[in-house]
């Protein structure tokens, strides 16, 4: 290439002084013959380096970024080829300072039309500003992206935590909007309905529930939402198994500003376990009153018996002391000896007492030996031909309360066959079964009864008996207590049996079933 | 005790036979005749009405009919004679009651002998007082004390 000239060939003058101050460098020669070419005057100063050596090509190829080359390279030679008339490229300059500047240039093709001679035209502009600009501009949108990429990477991690924890917990959890629209509920919330959580999503109670109750549920929204805290309420939902009650626990909402948005609520299902303290309250209630009853009985006992027969003692030494007194020791004698017989009788009445009371026997030697005891009294006090009882537990001892229980049942069933049964005689079988199960058979040959008319609870002038249903009710509950099964047999005429089967341990090994 | 002539006749009411025995045996050593027992209320007010004694000792829970409403009946058929209720129950309300039923006395089972006998003489007393009521100019006998030692 030849010195810079002040004029680039076919460049007017005021064109060459716009160009040398402007800062569009401008080259132009024969396509042909690149010695040729010319450059504006402000190459120096806009590509930072003397355009003026005859291997100007060389040294501009030189200096341009090694990565830039190639590209240059190619573009210039289509273009020199003709295969292209333009090209358009950056590049990389190298400055005296060691600094690369970026270079946008142009090459086209022109052709004289007159002399029909083919000449190379460039244009070069420095673009370093507008490229570091556009670097600057194209990092942020990375960093920017990045962050966006980074923070919804973080939303759904936040998302799949709060869906696992919703998840998680067996209780229906729910959001609602300000409008009582569900935005967000668990498979547990949409299950109580039968729906699925997308199905329950974007509905209000009133499509959801029956008018009534999605008015509750609204009420005690409004309620959280007015109150601005924490409220616990009783929520009965019905659903296709039923209604439920559900204890909830409903909060507002809030966005980070503290706006409320709705509100958030768990609530848990408590219908089986009202259910069952309901069942417990029945319980206990029916313990007080079987214990007001067996207190009732003893009371009575007490005072029919011993009240009674000390007072008429009292009386019978106070006229012996009369007598006594009188000098007529004959009768006196008698009287006293009558006392003691008495007193004999008294105590063996507060025994019967005890006996019903607490068998002492039952805890000290065991269920067989009670039965065998009780079995005789009765039979004593009732006047039955036999009443035989027939023990097969080899003499081993039963869990405590199961023997107490099978003990009860057993005490009430014999208390039926005594006062109501007008039987005969009666039989007690205990015994266990390979399998483990303690079987209590009460069989008497009595008037039996129709067991659809006895009643199981106290009926307002009912006689006594019916009233109690004959204990069936105790007997029965003590029975379950211990995880038995008690049956009855029974028609008019027939007789009855009472039997519970007690699952129970297996026996050890080698015992006799 | 044994200068009142005649000896004082008594109704024994109590369904439990054996003390009733025992009472009657300790009454007649110490000068009351029993002229009558009942196992049941209904039948001691029949009783008293026929035999006119002038105590009836009678106990509260009694079959067919309360020593309580016995008391009242009996009392309305001849207010001379003197009910001495005789009961197992230790009870102030009861006891209240059985005054209002126009009882003389109250017992538990519990009272001694000895003093069961001398409230039965207090009321013999007033059975004779009530069946011969003096003149109103002359001095009528203080009540019984025995009256006040059941309260």
């Amino acid at each position: 290439m030849d010195q810079v000239e002040e004029r680039v060939p076919g460049v007017d003058a005021l064109g060459g002084r716009l160009l040398a101050d402007g800062p569009m460098v401008v080259c132009r020669g024969l396509l042909d013959d690149p010695s040729t070419w010319r450059f504006s005057a402000n190459a120096e100063r806009v590509l930072g380096w003397p355009v003026a050596s005859p291997d100007g090509l060389a040294t501009w190829l030189e200096r341009m970024h090694p990565d830039d080359r190639g590209g240059f390279e190619d573009a210039l030679a289509r273009v020199l080829s003709g295969k292209a008339d333009r090209a358009e490229l950056h590049f990389r300059l190298r400055q005296a300072d060691g600094d690369y500047r970026w270079i946008w240039t142009l090459m086209r093709t022109e052709q004289d039309d007159a002399t029909g001679q083919r000449y190379m035209v460039g244009f070069d502009l420095d673009v370093t500003d507008r490229m570091l600009a556009e670097e600057r501009a194209r990092r942020q949108n990375q960093e920017l992206e990045r962050r966006v990429r980074d923070r919804a990477t973080e939303l759904e991690n936040a998302n799949a935590t709060l869906r696992a924890v919703l998840e998680g917990i067996a209780d229906p959890v729910y959001v609602k909007d300000a409008d009582g629209r569900y935005v967000l509920v668990n498979s547990a919330a949409a299950g109580s309905v039968g729906l699925r959580p997308e199905e329950y999503v974007g509905r209000t109670d009133h499509e959801l529930f029956p008018a009534d109750v999605a008015g509750h549920l609204r009420a005690d929204d409004r309620e959280v939402t007015a109150s601005g805290g924490p409220r616990r309420f009783r929520e009965t939902i019905d659903t296709p198994e039923g209604p439920r009650v559900y204890q909830a626990v409903k909060a507002p909402w809030r966005d980070a500003a503290g706006q409320v948005l709705g509100v958030v609520g768990v609530s848990r299902d408590v219908t089986e376990q009202e259910r069952v303290e309901a069942e417990r309250r029945r319980l206990l209630e029916r313990l007080h009153d079987v214990q007001e009853d067996e207190r009732r009985h003893i009371a009575i006992d007490l005072h029919d018996g011993p009240v009674q027969g000390l007072a008429m003692l009292g009386y019978k030494l106070a006229r012996a002391r009369v007598l006594l007194e009188a000098g007529a020791t004959e009768p006196a004698v008698a009287l006293v000896g009558e006392c003691e017989a008495d007193v004999a009788g008294e105590v063996e009445a507060l025994r019967r007492t005890l006996r019903d009371l607490r068998p002492l026997v039952l805890d000290q030697h065991g269920l067989e030996v009670a039965l065998h005891d009780h079995a005789h009294g009765v039979r004593e006090r009732a006047g039955l031909a036999s009443c035989r009882v027939t023990a097969r537990l080899g003499g081993r001892r039963l869990d405590p309360s199961t023997e107490t229980a099978l003990f009860r049942v057993a005490q009430q069933a014999l208390a039926n066959v005594a006062h109501h049964a007008g039987a005969t005689s009666a039989e007690v079988l205990l015994e266990r079964s390979a399998a483990g199960e303690v079987l209590l058979r009460v069989v008497d040959d009595g008037c039996g009864f129709d067991p659809s008319h006895v009643h199981t609870a106290g009926q307002a002038g009912a006689p006594r008996a019916a009233a109690a249903g004959f204990g069936l009710t105790a007997m029965r509950e003590r029975a379950e207590a211990i995880g038995g099964r008690l049956t009855i047999r029974t028609a008019p005429g027939k007789g009855t049996t009472v039997e519970v089967v007690v699952p129970g341990d297996p026996p050890p090994p080698g015992a006799r079933p | 005790m044994s200068r009142l002539p005649p000896r004082p006749r008594v109704l024994l009411a109590d369904d439990h036979s054996g003390l009733r025995w025992a009472l009657r045996g300790l009454l007649e050593e110490t000068g009351f005749e029993v002229v009558g027992e009942s196992g049941d209320g209904a039948d001691a007010v029949a009783l008293a009405r026929l035999l006119q004694p002038d105590i009836v000792v009678i106990d509260v829970r009694m079959p067919v009919l309360n020593g309580l409403d016995a008391a009242k009946l009996i009392k309305d058929q001849r207010p001379a004679t003197q009910v001495v209720v005789l009961s197992a129950f230790e009870s102030p309300e009861l006891e209240r009651q059985a005054r209002e039923a126009g009882a003389f006395a109250y017992l538990d089972k519990g009272t001694m002998a000895d003093r069961v006998r001398r409230v039965l003489l207090g009321a013999a007393v007033q059975a004779v007082l009530d069946a011969h009521p003096l003149p109103p100019d002359e001095p009528g006998p203080q009540p019984a004390p025995e009256r006040r030692e059941t309260s």
